[in-house]
């Protein structure tokens, strides 16, 4: 069936039910009511329904009837204003997609050059302004704390603090920024049914002598930590930012530090993924984080 | 005729009491609903395609647990909640939603743009101790979950089938397969697939959504 | 209403739940309003629907057996849908998540009930059908339609079906009876029982009976058309949230022509308000009615409503309706029958002074932390700063809540209190007498009436 049936049965039923609620109230007050028999208690006529259950014949206060009256003239009038009555648009052409598409024009104007010089601005100098930085921060609430913490120091054992020395992904503002923008995702395979139970002992044991800053060179496991493990975490250990191997040669654990959470690690792998933010976040935004997230490290 | 005549008239009689109750309440759905039913407006978007099985189930652990009574999933053309949560919501974007799920409340926050914000490792952790990763979230936590198989009642296939039945796109061969697809998964598998896939609809206008 | 509190205070202490699925939030939440509606509301209104129908038709209940039938099958339904609630049945709309077996029991159970009550309507030796009966009828007739249209779905396993509308659809047909399953059933319903034990408790006419058929069909017409209203700026046509808005904003009128009629019908009798206590609670449940009508139609204006939505706002609302209307007119008649209907006098009259108390003031705070909550919410959400960026993460908005959230356990708490005093004072009442049976009155006219004492 063609919408226009179904807007002109819209805008008819509304329009004459909303006639009929006018007329059965002024009727109902400004008729006579031929059988009620008033008696000196204001009861309207004879009829009891329970001992002392009867109904009264008062008329209906005329405010209430100005006020019902009110209510539908200013309901027609809006309705022939705003769209109500099916396709009937009404005569403002007001609707809720046309009000956001002018309230984001507005706000492009009023907020847009600042926003754009935010862009523009070197990060030494956004880092200097406080009202910025305290932008940032919230910013920094609102997107990034529920994995990284309020305070950026990381959580959960899964998410990694970005106040300290180590980026996994690299700590230059470029990195930072492509971090935010286009998400990472690592994934360190599991190897145990590589290792087998005593290699992967002897595996756990040459990461903890890294950690510890020991010379790894003469474990008889070390060729098989070249053939596995190099490729990410390097040759010696120290990692490799550009493939997001971290450095093993430290005391910072993502996933835990003692034996056990390494050896886990090893056996099963881990496969820690940042969502990216570049459809969430416009320049402006991301410029402010890298900001506040390099200052804050210092 | 008169109003007190006529309703005298209704009120001594009350097969035509419960006439006129039955005539002058159903008016409002006469408006407000008939016309959609008879008439199909609401397509889907380009990006709105029916849940995969994983996520079909996800969303009815979603239902079962009540999330909704929480989180709403609807953002509004509302400047402020542009700017939270990006594009308002779609018509188009709810036609395979039996229930819809756009909430009366938010206690916490809006979910219909909450896919791909989050890895599925976080919502993992935030489900089972919601407090691990939010220190001020009020959140249940949901143990649970891990602990029982998605598709427990062996009924995906029914699911799917009764969706086709009321004019969902799935085909047989992707009914079929659905047991073997979510077999290995938990709830909590499910129950993130299915939040990961509330994404951002791209295909809608962008000059409404993006500032 | 212990579930409530209980739900309160999860979300102040959210791990008391102690990891039990059926002691989950979302759970939980869905047993306190199904019970609150269908538990509490429709019992109510079922039992002092029979009560009066019998009072003012001047015979027995057509087919008394089908009565204990819908009172008992109500009660078994109430218990299974709770259960099933708690195993997470859920068919995922709010106040229909009853999945369909229960919905099926529902069905059946109300069309006893509308039997029952329009079989007694139609043996009545009082001609004209007094106007309490109006609005039981209403309920009756327009639960039932929302009922039907609302639940329709493809089961799929007897703990799981789909609806059969989808999306922006499913939203129009889910607010259509949300909003009167607890809108129309709460105060339409309610109206009823305010229309019979008000006049009769105050002793006096019912103040104008042309204002209650205005009140009637205004009320009846304009109340089905407000559900829109709970989806302003949300993805349905702007047209339907349009007439949503405007016939919510008539729909005052109404509403408040019955607590006019109400008000002045009492004003007639004042050194009663002193000294009844079941007048008492009627006529401040009057006002409560009269509060939660006024803002019903202020959250419904598109631009209050951008505010208010998804708040705690509107839980301030349902419940200046709910304890405040509902539960308060509710105990004012439980007052007047409890009495009446074993023969007796009250055990304790102090118990009930202090229960009044309990009541407004847990009302009060209820209402009062929800608004402070709900509001600097709505602003908090929508405020921004500077760059234009949000002057406040949502993380920080829910914390803040705490305070109101605490409060608002404390109003629960203290309402509840005064409930279980009311149980406790009934209990006294009642303990060692014999349930008594509903006298029927004779049939008299105006002049055989005995002089009101």
């Amino acid at each position: 069936m063609p919408f226009e049936f179904w807007s002109w049965w819209i805008a008819i039923l509304t329009l004459a039910s909303l006639a009929g609620l006018g007329w059965v109230t002024y009727s109902a007050y400004f008729s006579a009511d031929r059988r009620a028999k008033p008696d000196e208690e204001g009861a309207q006529s004879d009829t009891v329904w329970d001992q002392n259950l009867r109904e009264g014949s008062r008329p209906a206060p005329l405010w209430w009837f100005w006020l019902l009256l009110g209510l539908l003239v200013a309901s027609v009038i809006y309705l022939m204003l705003y769209p109500g009555l099916g396709v009937f648009q009404g005569a403002l052409n007001w609707s809720s997609d046309h009000r956001l598409s002018n309230r984001l024009m507005q706000y492009d104007m009023t907020f847009g050059p600042k926003r754009e010089a935010i862009v523009a601005m070197d990060y030494a100098e956004l880092q200097a302004d406080e009202d910025y930085m305290k932008i940032a921060e919230r910013l920094f609430g609102e997107h990034c704390a529920a994995c990284h913490g309020r305070e950026a120091l990381g959580q959960a054992n899964r998410f990694p603090n970005l106040t300290d020395s180590e980026w996994i992904w690299g700590g230059t503002i470029g990195d930072i920024e492509k971090t935010i923008r286009e998400g990472r995702t690592a994934s360190m395979a599991g190897w145990e049914d590589t290792l087998g139970d005593r290699e992967l002992e002897l595996m756990t044991d040459l990461v903890v002598d890294l950690n510890r800053g020991e010379s790894i060179d003469d474990l008889p496991i070390k060729p098989m930590y070249d053939l596995i493990c190099a490729s990410c975490h390097a040759a010696d250990g120290t990692g490799n930012t550009a493939l997001g191997g971290p450095d093993l040669t430290n005391d910072i654990h993502l996933y835990g530090g003692d034996r056990a959470s390494i050896k886990f690690t090893i056996a099963k792998g881990r496969f820690g993924e940042m969502p990216a933010f570049e459809r969430l976040l416009d320049d402006t935004e991301i410029k402010l984080l890298v900001a506040w997230i390099v200052k804050n490290r210092e | 005729m008169n109003a007190i005549d006529l309703h005298r008239k209704l009120e001594e009689n009350a097969g035509l009491l419960i006439f006129g109750i039955l005539f002058v309440s159903a008016i409002g759905g006469l408006v407000q609903i008939l016309p959609s039913i008879f008439q199909d407006t609401v397509e889907p978007t380009a990006e709105t395609r029916p849940y995969t099985a994983a996520e079909l189930l996800g969303r009815d652990i979603y239902i079962r647990e009540g999330c909704s009574t929480c989180h709403s999933q609807q953002v509004r053309p509302l400047l402020a909640e542009v700017i939270r949560y990006e594009a308002p919501a779609h018509a188009g974007e709810s036609v395979y939603d039996r229930p819809f799920l756009w909430g009366s409340k938010r206690t916490g926050p809006d979910l219909s743009r909450v896919g791909e914000k989050y890895s599925d490792e976080w919502q993992r952790i935030h489900l089972l101790d919601p407090r691990a990763v939010v220190p001020q979230s009020i959140m249940p936590a949901y143990p649970w979950l891990k602990r029982k198989r998605a598709n427990s009642g062996n009924d995906i296939h029914l699911r799917m089938r009764a969706l086709k039945r009321l004019g969902h796109p799935y085909t047989e061969e992707e009914i079929a397969q659905a047991p073997e697809d979510v077999a290995g998964l938990t709830e909590l598998d499910a129950l993130v697939a299915y939040l990961q896939s509330l994404k951002i609809d791209t295909s809608v206008d962008p000059s409404e959504g993006d500032h | 209403m212990t579930a409530g509190v209980y739900i309160a205070l999860e979300l102040v202490i959210p791990t008391i739940d102690f990891g039990q699925e059926w002691l989950s939030y979302g759970r939980l939440r869905t047993l306190h309003t199904n019970g609150v509606i269908f538990g509490f509301g429709v019992t109510a209104l079922m039992g002092t629907a029979f009560y009066s129908v019998q009072r003012t038709c001047h015979v027995e209940l057509f087919s008394p057996r089908l009565a204990w039938f819908c009172i008992i099958a109500w009660q078994f339904t109430v218990l299974a849908g709770g259960i099933s609630l708690l195993a997470g049945w859920n068919a995922g709309k709010e106040y229909a998540e009853l999945e369909w077996p229960i919905d099926i029991l529902i069905a059946v159970v109300w069309v006893c009930f509308g039997v029952v009550f329009f079989g007694t309507i139609a043996k009545r030796r009082v001609k004209p059908i007094y106007v309490s009966n109006w609005f039981y009828g209403a309920l009756i007739i327009v639960i039932a339609m929302l009922h039907i249209v609302n639940s329709l779905a493809i089961p799929v396993t007897i703990s799981k079906s789909y609806s059969l509308f989808a999306g922006a659809q499913d939203a129009v047909v889910q607010w259509w009876y949300g909003h009167n399953a607890v809108g129309f059933l709460l105060t339409g319903g309610f109206l009823g029982m305010l229309y019979y034990f008000l006049p009769k408790q105050a002793d006096r006419p019912i103040w104008s009976y042309r204002l209650s058929i205005i009140a009637f069909w205004a009320f009846t017409y304009s109340y089905i058309w407000a559900g829109p209203h709970h989806l302003h700026y949300n993805a349905i046509p702007d047209w339907v949230q349009t007439l949503g808005m405007v016939m919510s904003i008539i729909l005052l009128a109404p509403s408040w022509a019955t607590m006019v009629n109400a008000v002045m019908t009492v004003s007639g009798a004042p050194q009663k308000l002193k000294t009844d206590h079941s007048l008492k609670f009627i006529v401040l449940a009057l006002a409560f009615y009269g509060l939660a009508t006024f803002e019903g139609p202020m959250m419904a204006i598109k631009s209050v409503n951008a505010v208010s939505h998804f708040t705690d706002w509107t839980v301030g609302h349902v419940h200046s309706g709910a304890l405040g209307w509902n539960a308060l007119i509710t105990f004012g008649t439980f007052y007047f029958l409890v009495p009446r209907l074993f023969n007796t006098q009250l055990y304790s009259k102090r118990l009930a002074d202090i229960h009044f108390w309990l009541a407004i003031s847990g009302t009060m705070l209820y209402v009062l932390s929800m608004w402070g909550a709900g509001i600097s919410q709505g602003l908090l959400w929508l405020s921004l700063g500077d760059l234009g960026e949000l002057s406040y993460g949502f993380r920080e908005i829910m914390a803040s809540m705490q305070p109101y959230y605490i409060l608002r356990v404390i109003a629960g708490v203290v309402f509840l209190s005064g409930a279980v005093l009311m149980f406790y004072n009934f209990f006294l009442t009642i303990a060692g007498r014999k349930t008594a049976t509903v006298q029927i009155p004779q049939p008299m006219s105006a002049s055989e009436r005995p002089v009101a004492s």
